[in-house]
């Protein structure tokens, strides 16, 4: 049986494939402006990885954002539904309790009863604190590649403190400090803490149990996995390819679906 | 006594200096039609309803902009009667009635005048439903409210009672000293005193006192009505609810303008069309839907943003703990005494202690009828929506979360604006909700 699931971000789409519940191959790539297209060139190129063609996926799944403009699929559903089947799947020897999902442009928090079912969710989407955009926005405002971020943070001797979670306002704050001279690393290690106190207080919204699942994009750098770490006081756990944690689970919905017909 | 009193005859306005030259012929233009199309929307979507009962007709007409009451009010004033608007939940309607009077609700729905109150107020932090009533009387864009003679305002939240104040600049407010500490005898009877300052600013207004003869009768009318909006009520607890939560919603705000006798004999010929539609085993909920509670903040005709939402995400709204819903109605006068004493603190005793607002404090009784809804109506999960600057909801949000999580109820927050704008984030944040309310009912 093959499936597929489309994850239509607001900064990346991502495309993975499932042949008998295994994951055979995937695609990401920058959501360009034409949504559609993307989706379809990201879901050929995980059809490549897994040596198939379009024909032999017998079932398609889109979320997020935008998973009601790509012309591929025939069902879509909620981003945090898709997130959700994914950790249960990903995450089912792990006991899994708090995912902690940060998006590029929205950031989600799920809490599962003890049977791994969603119980509570909360979902930050009004404003770019606490997402990947945040990070970005300042990363190109310090001219640093965004995946040096997370290491060079972690040499932070002497962390500032970042007080504002508007972007508007940070990018003059981390202005500010660039001209005083502060350190580079200094300076992204306020950002990540800045970004970690916004999702832990959403976090407290929902309720934090262990194990905390850290996924989406922004959870591959791993300065903000410590940051993340240090504010919680918990573990957190980030799976082998967090980027596509959605897009896996909306393929295995696909699956199931294909199985309930 | 009441400072009001005197004030009602005052000219100089506190607010705004010069009510003509403020705004410009075409401001008052495009609010009206701006809110007269958001009506024709919302009554075009919810008459295209799928097997929608055909009494529901009365309704749409009645609560349509520029629609038949206010004509009807308009010549009732032309023959020299007087018209109350109300705000909020807690003013006796049977009073306004036994002195003769009509009334109308105030509180307004319409997106397009919040803007006209913030070229007033600046943002202020109010929540939309006052800055849209205080719009639609400054450029006069609703002609149901411009039909009031007088305002009977509680002082319920910050918003509502400066609100009172404001209309003051254009109409006669009685406002009235709503105990918000919920005590027991003060409270009731200070209370029972405001209630009776009204029944003299009736009578002031009308020109006729109000006779206990037709104080009783209008109770009685209204408990018929209170009544037969349970028995309607009653028919969502079962499996195929024959009503939405939208049209329910419509059905018990009409009766705040109605004429409440024609409104018994409609919603009459509407319940015996309903269980008909039970009995042949019609549902207005798609197969399969999760069942929802909807509570928070007003929800004004036709501001039926969130509950259209959640009725068009698969959920179905069985019932619901909104001053602009069930709680209208909920509760009859409790009249076993008939003397004038008892039968003024048996009214303002309805308006009072059933109210489950979350101007009060303490404010347990609301908790207490949400548990009750919860199990007789079988709710799989509560959709708490609050209007952004409404703060009183917004904390009791927080309160009534932890309460629903200690039961294992699942409930999601939402927060609106009079607009369009937040219609897709609401939309992701309720079918993710309804989503996972169907996953767990799958065991
Ligand atoms: S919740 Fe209370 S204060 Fe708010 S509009 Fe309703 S009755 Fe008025
Ligand atoms: S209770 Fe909330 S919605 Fe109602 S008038 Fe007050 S602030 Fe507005």
């Amino acid at each position: 049986m093959i499936s597929a699931g489309i994850d239509l971000g607001s900064t990346y789409v991502k495309a993975v494939i499932l042949k008998d519940l295994k994951r055979v191959g995937y695609g990401v790539a920058q959501t360009g402006y034409d949504h559609d297209l993307t989706s379809k060139k990201v879901f050929s190129t995980a059809l490549l990885m897994a040596g198939l063609e379009e024909k032999d996926v017998e079932h398609i799944v889109s979320t997020g954002y935008g998973r009601r403009v790509t012309t591929l699929a025939r069902e879509n559903i909620s981003e945090i539904s898709a997130n959700a089947r994914g950790v249960q799947w990903l995450g089912a020897e792990l006991g899994v309790r708090t995912i902690i999902d940060i998006g590029g442009q929205d950031t989600k928090v799920i809490a599962f009863d003890d049977d791994m079912k969603m119980i509570n969710f909360a979902m930050n989407d009004k404003c770019a604190a606490g997402t990947g955009r945040f990070l970005e926005v300042l990363a190109r405002e310090l001219k640093v590649p965004l995946d040096e971020m997370g290491p060079l943070s972690l040499k932070s001797t002497d962390p500032v403190d970042i007080t504002t979670t508007c972007l508007v306002f940070a990018k003059s704050e981390v202005a500010a400090l660039i001209f005083k001279g502060l350190k580079k690393e200094d300076i992204i290690m306020g950002i990540h803490m800045a970004v970690a106190r916004r999702l832990a207080s959403m976090a407290k919204k929902v309720g934090v149990r262990d194990v905390v699942f850290f996924d989406g994009g922004p959870a591959r750098n791993i300065g903000m996995v410590y940051a993340m770490e240090k504010e919680l006081g918990r573990k957190m756990y980030v799976p082998e390819m967090p980027q596509i944690v959605t897009a896996t689970g909306a393929a295995l919905i696909a699956a199931e679906n294909l199985k309930g017909k | 006594m009441n400072g009001a009193t005197k004030d009602t005859d005052r000219k100089r306005p506190r607010y705004i200096s010069d009510r003509k030259g403020f705004f410009s012929a075409e401001q008052a233009e495009r609010t009206r039609k701006r809110s007269r199309e958001m009506e024709k929307k919302v009554r075009t979507r919810l008459s295209s309803a799928k097997g929608r009962a055909k009494a529901l007709a009365y309704f749409d007409e009645l609560m349509r902009y520029d629609g038949v009451r206010a004509v009807e009010l308009k010549e009732f004033r032309e023959k020299g009667g007087k018209v109350v608007g109300t705000l909020c939940v807690m003013v006796p309607l049977e009073l306004i009635e036994a002195s003769g009077a009509k009334h109308i609700r105030l509180c307004s729905g319409y997106y397009e005048p919040v803007h006209p109150a913030n070229e007033l107020l600046g943002d202020a932090g109010l929540c939309p439903l006052v800055k849209s009533t205080l719009g639609s009387k400054m450029v006069s864009s609703d002609p149901l409210v411009d039909m009031a003679d007088m305002v009977a305002g509680p002082a319920t939240c910050d918003g509502k009672m400066k609100l009172a104040e404001m209309l003051e600049d254009w109409v006669p407010v009685v406002m009235m000293n709503l105990p918000r500490v919920k005590l027991g005898g003060t409270s009731s009877e200070l209370w029972l005193n405001e209630v009776l300052h009204l029944k003299r600013k009736l009578s002031e207004l009308t020109g006729r006192k109000v006779t206990k003869k037709a104080l009783v009768e209008r109770i009685r009318k209204w408990n018929e009505a209170s009544e037969l909006w349970n028995k309607v009520c009653d028919l969502r607890k079962g499996k195929d609810p024959p009503i939405s939560g939208q049209d329910a919603m419509l059905v018990v705000q009409a009766s705040q303008s109605d004429d409440i006798d024609r409104w018994v004999v409609k919603v009459r010929e509407l319940l015996k069309e309903l269980e008909e539609k039970v009995r042949s085993g019609g549902s207005v909920a798609e197969k399969g839907s999760a069942r929802i509670l909807l509570m928070g903040s007003p929800m004004i005709y036709p501001n039926f943003k969130i509950p259209s939402i959640v009725e068009e995400s698969g959920g179905s709204i069985v019932t619901d703990e909104l001053c602009t819903g069930f709680r209208l109605m909920a509760d009859p006068v409790l009249l076993d005494d008939l003397s004038e004493k008892e039968i003024y603190s048996a009214l303002a005793d309805r308006y009072y202690f059933p109210c489950s607002c979350p101007c009060f404090s303490p404010n347990d009784e609301r908790l207490t009828r949400l548990f009750n809804a919860i199990t007789t109506f079988g709710v799989d999960g509560v959709v708490f929506h609050s209007l952004r600057g409404c703060h009183l909801n917004n904390l009791e949000a927080t309160k009534i979360e932890l309460a629903l999580r200690e039961r294992g109820i699942p409930m999601v927050k939402l927060e609106s604006e009079y607009d369009e704008g937040d219609v897709e984030q609401v939309r992701t944040r309720v079918e993710a909700f309804v989503e996972m309310l169907k996953a767990r009912r799958k065991k």
